[in-house]
């Protein structure tokens, strides 16, 4: 009984989890010439203790991963701040996706923002 | 540093790195608490200091510094001292997503100290003591004014001039006070970035008791610490930020014997307001030896 009430209370913590994503930036549909900075700037701000969080930096016209990290550090909000240089050649459609997780059980939420490399 | 960065890095053919948050925070250099002492020293010191970074109110990332250094003072006649130091520094920053390590030699820092007044009793003891010192710190270290975390580099890139005046004067038969001014004002690398100038008071009281083979000597201080502004200087000058106070409650632990000293120092900032407190100084703590040479 004691088992099944402390897994009951270690999912009950975390059930009705939620996260509020804000990316600082880039802002939709910036653009990035060759061999500029594109500065990520985000934050996560959770109800309650979270689960981790991912970030990727994919071109979407060849589904080319450019960037990727993540963490599984518990904490209530998270702070994310780094840099990407262009140096894609061509024109390319840029994806950002933050991913939350919200619960042990796989829950999560995530929000993606759109921008544009050019090659000059 | 390369293996922790290598793993975020897709295809060879992008760069991404963690921004760098925290701004230039570095203690100021110290005659320390043997102004007043005659013999020439040759020592080694070793010591951290760590710093968490705030961005949005939310940590963003942990600063580590180790840092360990061969220092000496020579003592040329009666009012002259000359004292010079080189540093090896390991710095440390982790974020969620990011390790980084940078190690190498720092800037080799160099002071020649004048001594304006040195007033003894019948016994010895000093009665007044007051020095002027002047240093220069060289830019010969480690450095990489590319990076986007140039603070964990041991060599900042630029001179520093160094102004310190130290008195010291008996409080009471086993104790002196010892007050130091010192004021580091900070040159452009050759970017343009300049890290702020530092001035820095502090008030130690220092006991002198007779143990075993040597002398026990406490001292409990207070230091405060101002930090300046970060600038660029590529179009025009363009201050960045980063300064603040900073005030620091220190313990030193020392003894001293024939040949030898032996030195211990913490310190821990009491109130602090660096960059918008988005950078905050942590615990410090060194310990060191000297070998102390005796003067004909």
């Amino acid at each position: 009984m004691i088992l099944g009430i402390s897994i009951g209370f270690l999912f009950a913590c975390d059930k009705n989890n939620t996260a509020e994503i804000n990316i600082m930036e880039p802002m939709m549909n910036d653009t990035i010439a060759l061999n500029d900075s594109l500065h990520l700037e985000a934050d996560i701000l959770g109800s309650d203790k979270l689960f981790g969080y991912s970030v990727s930096l994919t071109h979407t016209n060849t589904q080319t991963q450019l960037f990727s990290a993540s963490t599984e550090k518990r904490r209530k909000d998270y702070v994310f701040h780094s840099h990407w240089i262009n140096n894609v050649q061509d024109t390319a459609n840029l994806e950002i996706k933050i991913t939350v997780n919200l619960s042990r059980s796989g829950k999560t939420v995530t929000k993606t923002m759109q921008c544009v490399a050019l090659p000059n | 540093m390369l293996k922790y960065i290598m793993p975020w890095v897709f295809l060879g053919i992008t760069q991404i790195w963690s921004c760098d948050i925290c701004g230039g925070v570095s203690g100021n250099a110290s005659i320390g608490l043997f102004a007043s002492t005659q013999f020439h020293m040759i020592g080694l010191k070793t010591g951290s200091s760590s710093f968490k970074s705030y961005l949005h109110g939310i940590e963003h990332s942990r600063e580590n510094l180790w840092s360990t250094e061969v220092s000496c003072r020579w003592q040329i006649g009666k009012r002259l001292q000359l004292m010079a130091s080189v540093p090896y520094q390991f710095g440390f920053q982790t974020t969620d997503l990011s390790k980084a390590c940078i190690s190498g030699l720092g800037d080799p820092t160099a002071i020649l100290n004048g001594i304006l007044v040195n007033q003894k009793d019948s016994t010895g003891r000093v009665r007044q003591f007051l020095s002027l010192g002047i240093g220069l710190k060289a830019p010969f270290g480690k450095w990489n004014p590319k990076s986007e975390v140039r603070n964990l580099y041991p060599g900042s890139g630029a001179y520093n001039i160094l102004g310190m005046l130290n008195y010291t004067t008996p409080i009471k038969p086993k104790w002196t006070l010892q007050s130091e001014i010192v004021y580091n004002y900070k040159l452009s690398d050759t970017s343009g970035f300049r890290y702020g100038n530092v001035f820095s008071l502090t008030e130690t009281m220092i006991g002198n008791y007779k143990w075993g083979i040597g002398r026990f000597i406490p001292g409990f201080g207070i230091g405060f610490s101002n930090f300046g502004k970060v600038s660029v200087s590529d179009n025009g000058s363009n201050e960045m930020g980063y300064n603040g106070n900073m005030l620091n409650l220190k313990a030193h632990l020392n003894y001293l014997t024939y040949r030898w000293l032996w030195t211990s120092q913490i310190e821990i900032p009491v109130a602090q307001n660096v960059n918008n407190r988005n950078v905050k100084q942590k615990l410090m703590a060194q310990i060191g030896f000297s070998y102390l040479i005796r003067k004909k």
